[in-house]
């Protein structure tokens, strides 16, 4: 099993379902989805919330209803995740705007309208193929332009910082950075980061 | 120059050190692993304490931001969405500071990527594609001075901006707009309503709708009071968020012990057991007006769920199979006007709709609204007293349906006496005109008059009997001479003018046996009365025929009601029977015998029961 999704409001994920019945039950085939039923769900949950859950399966990424944890369900999950390098999608219609974060491991809190789009099956599809991809596919189609405008924001402000080869300096803390996104989308030069930011916005 | 940077860690520090050492103030804003940790982390909070813990106070010539504001996903676009926070915080001294943006972007493809972008077509906003010290020091001096009254409304006429699109989180939304709109109309001040506004007042759509639809704080107090009595509960899964007080201040003059509140038992349990605790509530605490929120369980905001299958429209049709008078006011958000239809189907009593940003366009819309609620709860806590009519048409039914007779006369009557009752009981519904409670009461006269008819109750002819348990006295003698053409009955009760009743009396007279008559016999054979005055029928006939006459200024009120439904209760109730004045005539009529007298020409029915007893 890869891919835990605790859902304690099914009746939301019907509608989300109601018109791709099939391809929702598609995702289940593989056995790599485990999303237990309501109730068992809010058992997870309160085992979450009083630091009772054990990870015992090998799961590569959680996917949660945020306002379903208490404030100590959110830490023993942060927790967990960090220890065992495991991704985490929060999702939830309290939250107004995405955020993104890959400090102590991948995560990503989405409003839950975000989260149950169009976008969802086909990550899943790609997650149990392959459980290296970053969360934020599931936030955006073009997700790889997110990278390249911060690859190129972090450029640009590289050329005003200057020379220093401190290893602990804020210049070496940018080229770390920079070094993280070029091994995702390769290495680039403005000139070119330009033109292929502008192709793909063409494209959109 | 007093400019304010807003950064993050991915621009330079070297660019922000020239900054601070040229223009003025930079501040870092970063959203740690740590933040996100925390179970009431909102951007939006995170931004309104950012905002006023770090800035307050301080007014800034030009404030610069980076379109992201996010270190690892550029498309978040935070350094626009705070953007909007300095706009519409109100609190924050900077609503109408110029803010340039900066980034390599450019507007097309901002606006591609992201729906925020309205905030860059509003006046006051400046974008940069140069992130230098001498361009940002060149675009300050590019300023124009607005006015800032001007600024305002142009910036608010130009943006929308939508509430999460999730139904529970609007939802709260509405019921703090709501609240906080209500809270001041009845001018309520304390802790609870001010810690409940703040909750929501970091929020982005809860600033925006403030600032579109300022409250105004000129219109004077709301100073109502509720002018009847009755038990009021209040049922609402919010209470603690401010609906208790508000609801405690609407009813402030009755009892305290007159008011209950349920709701903050329902979290956490789901729709059935919800159901289950109002119920129980309602007849413990033997309510007479519920006030009723529409959706008491997260289930029932879910997009597309049926009326039917809405937490307070099942609760209604169980209030109402309780007690159709139990008055029901439904508190809702809801404007759909099929929803409304399907709650006046199921009997809901009354609306209160709660207050919505759509509403306050009109500025008198928060008044106007705390005006209704007082009117419907004084409505309806004066209609209350149609939970006794309830109660009393249901033992009516009861008593009516239990007399296991075949008769087809009598199973008529059943059914002509049930859509009585129910006509009558929809005509004392329209309390405030007099004129459906006079039919009501015409209404309820006509089971009466259906009763006497019955053959097994009184039978009219020649010779008319009363009937009692299994018994028949002989009442009244038709002496009509045919000859003379003379009409004359002979009745073994007497009217006494003088008190306006009849009694036990040998008589002779000129009068009719109307319905005033019959009642009466039946009152004295059928039911033992002797001082039929108590039972009130007197007035009771004397109410119909002033109402039938139509009598200038007669209003029946609720007691002759009352008094018509207990003389019912007392007539249809077979084990109300008493022959005692049965047998006192017959032990009368025996004392006739002994002086020679002629019961057997008087009353046959006697005669044979003596015969009957005799041989006993």
């Amino acid at each position: 099993m890869k891919i835990l999704l605790l859902e304690d409001r099914p009746e939301r994920q019907k509608k989300f379902i109601s018109d791709k019945i099939k391809s929702w039950e598609n995702i289940f085939i593989s056995g790599q989805i485990f999303m237990p039923e309501v109730n068992d769900c809010k058992v997870i949950i309160e085992q979450i919330n009083n630091y009772s859950f054990a990870l015992n399966q090998t799961f590569k990424l959680l996917i949660v209803h945020r306002s379903a944890l208490k404030s100590s369900g959110i830490s023993h999950l942060s927790s967990i995740c960090k220890e065992k390098k495991i991704k985490l999608i929060y999702f939830s219609g309290g939250i107004s705007q995405t955020i993104y974060n890959s400090q102590d491991f991948e995560q990503i809190n989405l409003n839950s309208t975000d989260f149950y789009s169009d976008l969802l099956i086909p990550f899943l599809q790609n997650f149990i193929t392959n459980d290296s991809i970053s969360v934020l596919e599931i936030f955006h189609t073009e997700w790889k332009i997110s990278y390249m405008m911060l690859y190129r924001q972090l450029l640009r402000n590289l050329e005003l910082t200057e020379e220093d080869y401190d290893l602990d300096s804020d210049r070496s803390y940018i080229l770390r950075r920079i070094e993280k996104i070029e091994n995702v989308i390769g290495k680039m030069k403005l000139e070119e980061l330009h033109k292929s930011i502008q192709q793909k916005i063409n494209y959109l | 120059m007093n400019s304010l940077l807003i950064y993050n860690n991915n621009i330079s520090p070297d660019f922000v050190s020239d900054f601070k050492a040229v223009m003025g103030e930079a501040f870092s804003f970063s959203i740690t692993n740590q933040s996100l940790s925390n179970e009431n982390f909102t951007f939006d909070k995170f931004t309104t304490e950012f905002l006023l813990q770090n800035l307050n106070k301080k007014k800034y010539d030009a404030i610069f931001l980076p379109f992201s504001l996010a270190e690892e996903n550029y498309l978040e676009f935070s350094g626009i969405s705070l953007g909007y926070h300095i706009r519409l915080t109100k609190e924050f001294c900077n609503k109408s500071t110029p803010i340039i943006f900066f980034g390599y972007e450019d507007l097309y493809t901002i606006n591609k990527l992201s729906s925020k972008g309205q905030i860059f077509f509003t006046k006051n906003i400046y974008v940069t594609n140069e992130q230098s010290i001498v361009n940002f020091q060149k675009k300050v001096l590019e300023i124009n001075c607005e006015n800032e009254f001007e600024l305002r409304k142009h910036f608010l006429d130009r943006i929308d901006i939508k509430p999460s699109v999730n139904h529970t989180s609007h939802h709260s939304i509405s019921n703090e707009w709501a609240i906080q709109r209500w809270a001041n109309a009845l001018s309520l001040d304390s802790v609870k309503i001010k810690s409940i506004t703040e909750n929501v007042g970091s929020s982005l759509y809860y600033k925006y709708l403030l600032a579109k639809y300022p409250i105004n704080t000129t219109q004077n107090p709301i100073n109502f009071q509720l002018k009847n009595k009755g038990n009021i509960l209040f049922v609402d899964d919010e209470l603690e968020k401010g609906w208790e007080e508000i609801f405690a201040k609407i009813s402030n003059v009755l009892p305290k012990e007159s008011v209950s509140f349920i709701g903050n038992e329902f979290k956490g349990e789901d729709p059935k057991i919800i159901e289950e605790l109002v119920i129980g509530r309602v007849i413990q605490f033997k309510a007479d007006v519920i006030v009723l929120d529409l959706r008491l369980h997260e289930i029932d905001f879910v997009e597309g769920t049926s009326i039917e299958d809405i937490t307070g429209y099942k609760v209604l049709q169980q209030i109402k199979k309780i007690n159709k008078g139990i008055q029901v006011i439904i508190f809702s958000a809801t404007n759909k006007i099929w929803n409304l239809q399907a709650l006046q189907a199921a009997e809901a009593d009354g609306f209160i709709i709660k207050e919505s940003p759509e509403n306050s366009v009109d500025e008198n819309f928060t008044n106007q609204s705390i005006e209704n609620i007082y009117k419907i709860i004084d409505l309806c806590l004066k209609r209350s007293f149609l939970k006794k009519i309830d109660t009393y048409i249901s033992n009516i039914n009861k008593l009516i349906s239990r007399q296991k007779l075949n008769l087809e006369e009598y199973s008529d009557f059943i059914s002509r006496t049930k859509s009585n009752l129910e006509v009558a009981f929809h005509l004392f519904y329209n309390l405030n005109d007099f004129k459906y409670k006079n039919y009501g009461y015409l209404q309820l006269f006509q089971v009466i008059e259906d009763f006497i008819r019955l053959k097994n109750v009184f039978e009219e002819g020649n010779l008319s009997y009363v009937f009692c348990k299994e018994k028949k006295v002989l009442v009244l003698q038709n002496l009509d001479d045919k000859i003379s053409g003379s009409k004359k009955f002979k009745s073994v009760i007497c009217f006494n003018e003088h008190k306006h009743i009849y009694e036990i009396k040998d008589c002779e007279s000129l009068r009719r046996p109307d319905t005033y008559y019959k009642i009466s016999a039946l009152l004295i054979f059928r039911y033992g009365i002797t001082g039929i005055g108590k039972t009130n029928w007197n007035k009771i006939n004397k109410n119909r025929n002033d109402v039938a006459h139509g009598e200038p200024n007669v209003i029946v009120s609720e007691n002759d009601i009352i008094q018509i439904f207990d003389f019912l209760i007392l007539i249809l109730d077979k084990n109300k029977q008493n022959d005692r004045n049965i047998n006192n005539l017959i032990t009368e009529s025996k004392k006739k015998e002994n002086h020679k007298t002629t019961l057997a020409d008087v009353n046959p029915a006697l005669e044979e029961l003596l015969k009957k007893m005799d041989k006993e």
